[in-house]
């Protein structure tokens, strides 16, 4: 994979050096806070640990490789917290039954099935808000802060605000559990997640939709005069950015075997700040996958390192938020959009 | 001051040289950037000459004139501004009947040949690019036909125009045609990507090949394919649009102010590319506010007054008076305009006929 694909080709061009640093930036930034809680946390050490942080990554991997498409298109997805909880509940509901009617009706979906459907469900309502924002021209960030109340009422209602259990399958058995690849264990949801990675870098790279998601971020009105149905493919953004989501929901719920409406709580925020971490712009057009993967790394070893150093888990939102304002702030400046912090003004004919 | 006047009319245009001669006086140093060469002279003591980032020298503007300017801009002789090569006029590609706007576009009726420059030109407001675009299919149309090769089609976006053969360079490069942050060869190839494309995946080696045959042909200075749109020269970024175009094999290309905001050496560049097109039997349609441009380079100009076709004129019995005086659409105004450029200080402004602010009424009236 060349470092173009890897994260953000720089606008400023030519600099090989500045080129390498801004797509090693955030891998470098990764290593660094490993080697320090590797240095200050002896209970850090440990394989096992390694591998919570790769378990604990992959819902989120997810959620935010579906935000990098969204955001590469200029746009964002708010409601794809709501679709984690939304995913697991209705899964969970197809696979043991609803709570509201008091006491478990048993459904009996087998749990393929159950998830399969939830997820599908997730990338229809997807396509929905896609076609609500295309179709009639609303700002995403209405459309999706609004399905995120909407998804999340649904759930809550479905569940009365209790989780939704599920028994201990073949199928649940299979996707929560650890895979021997070579000498290590990995966890199958992080296979699943890596797998979606790829198959998300193959999208951006190499089909019509990608190439597409990219023109759009760049220039929607160039892109549309070029003869290319813009509204078509943001529709099928939105669409992907669900799908995924809906498939870390079900994962989730397979691990914790309940379907609850907090299930997705604080994914919105922090996918969004591992995409613009990953050097992805808010603004759309630059970026690329890879980097969101660091970008979830780089969140989720932060917020184990702030458990192993012993700070309160209700401060850990405070520490959270400052990278998420940090990140954003070192984007813009990154991209010279900044115009007191910009030292060499360059022209462009 | 860098392109003091790109966006003011010729009254403010006077004002700033007023301006700059009372700065003169008080002993202010002035650095004037400009490609309008007439201007220069007007305003300048001294005239410096840069060539691809290198400085060339610096005369009196008293030992130039505009033909060795452009000689030291470009570093060889231009045998012409205007390189026109009359093609042979083959059938009719492009026919509109009625087409019709709110009050943009009012029952506009014409045809274009193969091997055909039709100039359009009118003042701002007329409705030139609003034509372009309703033709296009960017905009909608209230009432109209369209036929291509005779046969009519149906073009509700651009997407069908351009699979009915018709390609629209738009007036703004950067906010219309060109994705800046993406490689020159992802925007040459942007409008045919369906084309490259086997089952789901992209086929970057078919990709890489076309782009790389116009960057070729048409000359296109960039490091490589890779490079960004955003750090080209603006000659060069147009250059890339029009390639883009060319890639879809249009039979009517339109030109909506193909050579706004480029060098002289890139106009001309532009200008043969225009003839090579018009050779191969395509239809070309060029909208321009520069009235030189339109005499020199096309083979029949229709003037537009007022969202309506106001007359046809070929390229022989064509004057800037003639197309002015229909553009204005009355005689009146003509000669409103005539004073006000025997006032200007610069005569050839009136090139610029789309902020002149010469014909208030006619204007005023297009405005609504």
């Amino acid at each position: 994979m060349s470092e173009s694909t890897l994260v953000a080709p720089t606008e400023r061009g030519g600099n090989v050096f500045g080129r390498v640093i801004s797509a090693l930036g955030p891998l470098l930034v990764f290593m660094a806070l490993f080697a320090l809680l590797f240095a200050m946390a002896p209970a850090f050490r440990k394989p096992t640990s390694w591998a919570l942080l790769m378990l604990e990554a992959s819902a989120i991997g997810l959620v935010a490789a579906g935000q990098t498409f969204v955001i590469l298109t200029g746009g964002i997805d708010l409601s794809v917290e709501a679709m984690v909880s939304f995913s697991g509940v209705l899964a969970a509901i197809l696979i043991s039954g609803s709570n509201v009617a008091g006491g478990q009706l048993a459904l009996g979906m087998p749990a393929w099935a159950g998830m399969l459907i939830a997820v599908l469900a997730g990338g229809m309502i997807g396509l929905v808000q896609g076609l609500i924002i295309t179709g009639l021209n609303i700002n995403p960030f209405i459309v999706t802060l609004g399905f995120r109340s909407i998804l999340l009422g649904v759930a809550l209602v479905a569940t009365r605000g209790a989780g939704i259990n599920i028994g201990r399958g073949p199928f649940v058995e299979f996707i929560t559990s650890n895979v021997n690849v070579g000498i290590v264990r990995l966890p199958m949801p992080l296979i699943i997640m890596v797998v979606v990675y790829f198959i998300s870098w193959i999208i951006l790279r190499q089909t019509k939709l990608g190439r597409y998601t990219y023109a759009i971020g760049g220039n929607e009105t160039a892109t549309r005069l070029s003869g290319i149905n813009v509204d078509w493919y943001k529709m099928l953004i939105y669409g992907i950015s669900s799908l995924f989501a809906a498939l870390a929901g079900v994962i989730v719920m397979a691990r914790l075997q309940s379907g609850a409406y907090q299930n997705g709580t604080n994914m919105t925020l922090i996918s969004v700040a591992a995409v613009v971490i990953g050097g992805t712009a808010l603004s759309g057009g630059v970026g690329g996958i890879w980097g969101t993967l660091v970008g979830v790394f780089i969140l989720r070893i932060v917020e184990q390192g702030l458990v192993y150093m012993n700070v309160p888990s209700n401060a850990k939102e405070i520490v959270i938020g400052a990278i998420i304002v940090l990140a954003v702030a070192l984007d813009v400046i990154r991209r010279g959009e900044v115009r007191w912090l910009r030292f060499n003004r360059r022209r462009t004919a | 001051m860098d392109e003091p006047t790109s966006s003011l009319s010729i009254r403010e245009i006077d004002y700033l040289f007023a301006i700059i001669e009372e700065l003169k006086s008080s002993g202010v140093a002035i650095v004037y950037i400009s490609h309008h060469l007439e201007e220069t002279f007007a305003v300048a003591d001294r005239i410096t000459v840069l060539r691809d980032g290198a400085y060339v020298g610096t005369w009196s503007s008293h030992a130039l004139d505009v033909d060795r300017l452009i000689r030291l801009m470009v570093g060889r002789d231009l045998s012409e501004k205007f390189p026109k090569e009359l093609a042979p006029r083959t059938g009719e590609v492009l026919r509109v009947e009625g087409l019709t706007q709110g009050t943009r576009l009012r029952n506009m009726s014409f045809s274009a040949y193969g091997g055909e420059v039709l100039g359009i030109a009118g003042l701002v407001g007329a409705g030139r690019t609003e034509l372009a675009r309703a033709i296009f299919g960017a905009d909608r149309i209230d009432a109209g036909n369209i036929f291509v090769d005779g046969k009519a089609v149906t073009i509700r976006s651009p997407r069908d125009a351009i699979n009915h053969g018709i390609a629209l360079l738009t007036e703004d490069r950067k906010q219309q045609g060109l994705v800046l942050k993406m490689s020159t060869g992802q925007n040459i190839t942007m409008a045919v990507l369906g084309r490259l494309t086997r089952g789901l995946f992209t086929n970057s080696r078919k990709e890489h090949e076309l782009a790389q045959g116009y960057m070729d042909s048409m000359a296109i200075r960039a490091s490589s394919q890779d490079q960004l749109a955003i750090n080209l020269s603006g000659g060069t970024q147009q250059k890339v649009v029009l390639s883009k175009w060319m890639a879809t094999q249009p039979r009517v290309l339109i030109f909506d102010e193909p050579t706004r905001g480029i060098d002289v050496g890139a106009k001309v560049e532009i200008y043969k590319l225009i003839n090579e097109l018009a050779r191969n039997g395509v239809a070309i349609l060029m909208i321009s506010s520069e009235l030189p441009e339109v005499l020199g380079m096309a083979d029949r100009i229709m003037v537009i007054h007022q969202g309506q076709v106001a007359g046809f004129l070929n390229r022989e019995e064509a004057t800037e008076e003639r197309i002015m005086e229909m553009a204005t659409g009355s005689s009146m105004a003509n000669s409103v305009l005539a004073a006000a450029m025997a006032a200007s200080p610069i005569s050839s402004l009136s090139e610029r006929i789309d902020s002149s602010d010469a014909a208030p009424t006619a204007q005023d009236n297009a405005h609504e």
